[in-house]
């Protein structure tokens, strides 16, 4: 095999940090040349466009039925508070976040599996046209919204029950709790991290593609846990910037709500494509090889 | 062909919410309307912190006129669009009276309360704040005229009670009305008046109106009468409200209302004194106690039974410790005893014991001068130039940042008034000019220029001066009375030239 990424398969590779780093490092590495080659990006761009026409949907519409559309994604507002001025940027950011969880769950995964298919090629320096990784994907729906739908729902449980438990408490532990919840859905998000290119590159059964990513990321669990970490590090800083947006908006002008908006859906983008791009690398170079010589 | 489909299909999506967007006339009107007046809000709070910079305070009154000029053709039309015009229209006025355009402020006023009409609490405080700005411009004859159709409009039998329920201050427009009258000395008019408060009140008293506005009422109502020497009849109110009121707080409260007419209306000395004394012996933690002590002082004071005054004064020093004002009061007019008894040296103690513990009080402010006044009287040079040079630095001590603004504000004041009582004219005009600047937020400063031209003028003859203070003050303060003054004045120099 002639790839970018030297066979250094080793049972210590699995405790040895600064392996692991090195796997990653070049992983990600790889990711990014790999954007000379447009169309590797192209599903990241698309979702990212879908996420900023459906942003700018929500900023042009001021009228029923659309207001009403809004308010649905969260409780206790009126289709009259989201038409009126600055309520309705600062609410932007809590309803498009539902609107956003909705695709992420069910549209998203698309666009992920064109990536990993898209990637594999270009990794294996192989052609395929995004219509054709399109295609595979949306062939592989059912099984990616099974695996889709199962991870949302742990992260939303998990995230949802720390912010649950930490509501009655203050300083130290409150802040405790709250990060326990953000480390258990990394956790999870670990654990799912090579469900999509299993979908993608082997026949596997839908009862048995979690099975199969826990045992890929035990094969590798810190460099999957640091690849995880790496993307969510990336978009830590538009997610602290999102957390006082609002109040920073009042301050400066309700249009920050949009510049916050499109800069953590950059931000997103480039976790995700790192993300899912690094993962399949890994996958093809270090789980499957290895799959391949056993 | 497919991407043909998801090309339409993106298509239809954008088409949709443009239509959305568009369809949305009245929304998007109201969402633009909204967006103006946030940022022209945004705008009037940063004012502050750009202490009132002209070209800032231009643009934010440009902002909230855009408003009102570009969304008030819709008031009719879409909903919610006439209360965001006319709180704009209000919000331009109260920003043009902070800055002392008081000219302004009347005409955005009085252009609110014409655009008010479906908005019956902007349309009161309309007419209420352009008739007050017209009485702190001094056009008595404008305020009436405001004041009487508000109370025309507001204080019916019928409208008094929502009228209060607006803000209670609206009720006490009549005795306004009156006391502008018997300012001009126009007494049958200010009789009229205090007579169509008195029914105003007795209407509210014997209405079924929630309990705190109808006790307000009788308050007001003994307050019409002794406005208009009523002295019976306010006593007979009185006494009707000793019946109805009988907890702590009216009870001295009564007492001491009771004791002012008798000391005014009756000549009742003695029977006053006796009302004071119970106050301050069975109410001798209510806020009327100290007060009592104060006004039974005075009495004894103004009869020259010295000891009994300093005996009621000393009363407040040991029995009301955190009494503030009322502490400097006794302690100025146990000091004033020593005085008039010619101690002179305990006298003068007191006096800078009041200016040192208590300065920033009206006391502690008039007690350097008080000490400086003494000294020429007696004609002692040495004594008097260290006395005002003392009163100078304690001016200048409380008008540094580490006091608060009023306290600075009344600081630079009297040392206005020291300057100009040593006759030092140049340096007392200059510092009036520097004030506005300083204290930017203190409209009062202001017309400091038209004092300042006065001062060159007549008492160190600079006239080219003064009409360069008073062309400098017109530039600076267009569109306000006191630019109309500084022409005038200006006029007036030139043509003496």
């Amino acid at each position: 095999m002639n790839s970018m990424i030297p066979v250094d398969l080793e049972v210590m590779e699995r405790r040895n940090l600064s392996a692991n780093f090195k796997t990653v490092f070049r992983s990600i590495f790889t990711s990014l040349t790999l954007i000379q080659n447009i169309r590797v990006v192209a599903p990241a761009l698309g979702y990212m466009f879908l996420q900023l026409a459906v942003m700018i949907l929500y900023l042009w519409s001021l009228e029923k039925p659309w207001t009403s559309f809004w308010a649905l994604f969260l409780g206790g507002v009126g289709a009259g508070d989201v038409a009126r001025f600055p309520a309705h940027l600062l609410l932007m950011q809590p309803i498009l976040g539902r609107v956003d969880m909705l695709l992420g769950a069910f549209v998203q995964v698309i666009f992920q599996a064109s990536t990993v298919c898209l990637v594999s090629a270009a990794f294996r320096r192989k052609t395929v046209s995004i219509r054709e990784a399109t295609a595979e994907s949306i062939r592989r729906y059912p099984k990616l919204l099974f695996v889709s739908l199962l991870s949302s729902a742990l992260v939303y449980a998990f995230i949802n029950l720390a912010r649950h438990l930490s509501e009655n408490m203050d300083g130290v532990a409150r802040m405790g709790t709250a990060g326990s919840g953000v480390l258990v859905a990394l956790a999870v998000q670990t654990l799912f991290l090579f469900s999509i290119p299993i979908i993608m590159h082997r026949e596997t059964p839908a009862a048995r593609i979690v099975p199969e990513s826990f045992r890929a990321v035990a094969e590798l669990p810190i460099a999957s846990a640091i690849i995880v970490i790496v993307s969510f590090l990336i978009t830590l800083p538009t997610t602290f910037l999102s957390l006082k947006a609002a109040m920073i908006a009042l301050q400066l002008s309700p249009d920050f709500m949009i510049h916050s908006h499109i800069a953590s859906t950059i931000m997103e983008m480039t976790a995700n494509y790192l993300l899912m791009a690094g993962a399949t690398i890994i996958f093809i170079h270090k789980i499957d090889v290895r799959r391949e010589r056993d | 062909m497919r991407q043909a489909r998801v090309a339409r299909a993106v298509l239809t999506l954008f088409l949709l919410a443009s239509a959305a967007g568009c369809s949305g006339g009245d929304s998007r009107r109201m969402y633009s309307a909204e967006e103006a007046i946030f940022k022209a809000r945004k705008m009037n709070d940063e004012l502050i912190v750009a202490t009132m910079n002209p070209s800032f305070l231009e643009r934010t009154t440009a902002a909230y006129r855009a408003v009102v000029a570009d969304y008030g053709k819709y008031s009719d039309d879409v909903e919610g669009m006439r209360e965001l015009v006319v709180s704009a229209q209000m919000e331009l006025a109260e920003l043009e009276f902070r800055a002392g355009r008081l000219t302004a402020a009347r005409e955005d006023f009085a252009a609110a309360y014409e655009m008010a009409s479906g908005v019956p609490a902007a349309r009161a405080n309309a007419l209420w704040s352009g008739a007050y700005i017209a009485r702190e411009a001094g056009d008595a004859a404008a305020a009436i005229a405001l004041f009487s159709r508000f109370a025309d409009e507001y204080l019916t039998a019928g409208t008094a009670a929502a009228t209060a329920r607006m803000n209670r201050r609206y009720l006490l427009t009549p005795l306004r009305i009156a006391e502008m009258h018997l300012e001009s000395g126009n007494e049958r008019d200010a009789g009229a008046w205090l007579d169509r408060a008195e029914r105003l009140f007795e209407g509210i008293v014997e209405s079924d109106s929630d309990s705190s506005l109808v006790r307000e009422a009788h308050y007001n109502l003994v307050t019409a009468r002794l406005q208009g020497r009523r002295w019976s009849k306010a006593l007979d109110e009185i006494e009707r409200m000793k019946g109805i009121y009988k907890n702590d707080v009216d009870s001295p409260s009564l007492l001491f209302l009771e004791a002012r007419i008798r000391i005014d209306g009756f000549n009742g000395t003695a029977e006053g004194l006796r009302l004071l004394d119970r106050i301050a012996a069975d109410h001798p933690r209510s806020r009327e106690a100290v007060s009592a002590l104060l006004t039974a002082g005075g009495i004894h004071f103004r009869a020259r039974e010295f000891r009994k005054a300093e005996g009621l004064y000393r009363k407040i020093l040991d029995g009301y410790p955190d009494a503030g004002a009322a502490l400097a009061e006794a302690r100025w007019q146990i000091a004033q005893i020593a005085e008039e008894e010619g101690r002179w040296l305990d006298a003068s103690l007191g006096y800078k014991s009041i200016y040192t513990d208590f300065p920033g009080t009206l006391q502690g402010m008039e007690a350097p001068l008080r000490i400086a006044r003494h000294f020429r009287e007696l004609g002692e040079a040495q004594a008097l130039s260290g006395a005002w040079e003392q009163a100078l630095a304690h001016y200048r001590k409380l008008s540094s940042d580490r006091y608060n603004t009023g306290m600075r504000i009344m600081a630079e004041e009297y040392l206005v008034r020291a300057l100009t009582e040593q006759k030092k004219w140049k340096e007392a005009a200059d510092h009036l000019l520097g004030l506005p600047s300083r204290y930017p937020d203190y409209a009062r400063f202001n017309r400091n220029c038209l004092l300042a031209a006065s001062i060159y003028e007549k008492e160190l003859g600079d006239a080219a001066r003064a009409a360069e203070i008073l062309r400098d003050c017109a530039g600076r303060h267009g569109g306000t009375d006191i630019a109309d003054e500084a022409r005038k004045q200006l006029e007036r120099i030139e043509r003496l030239e």
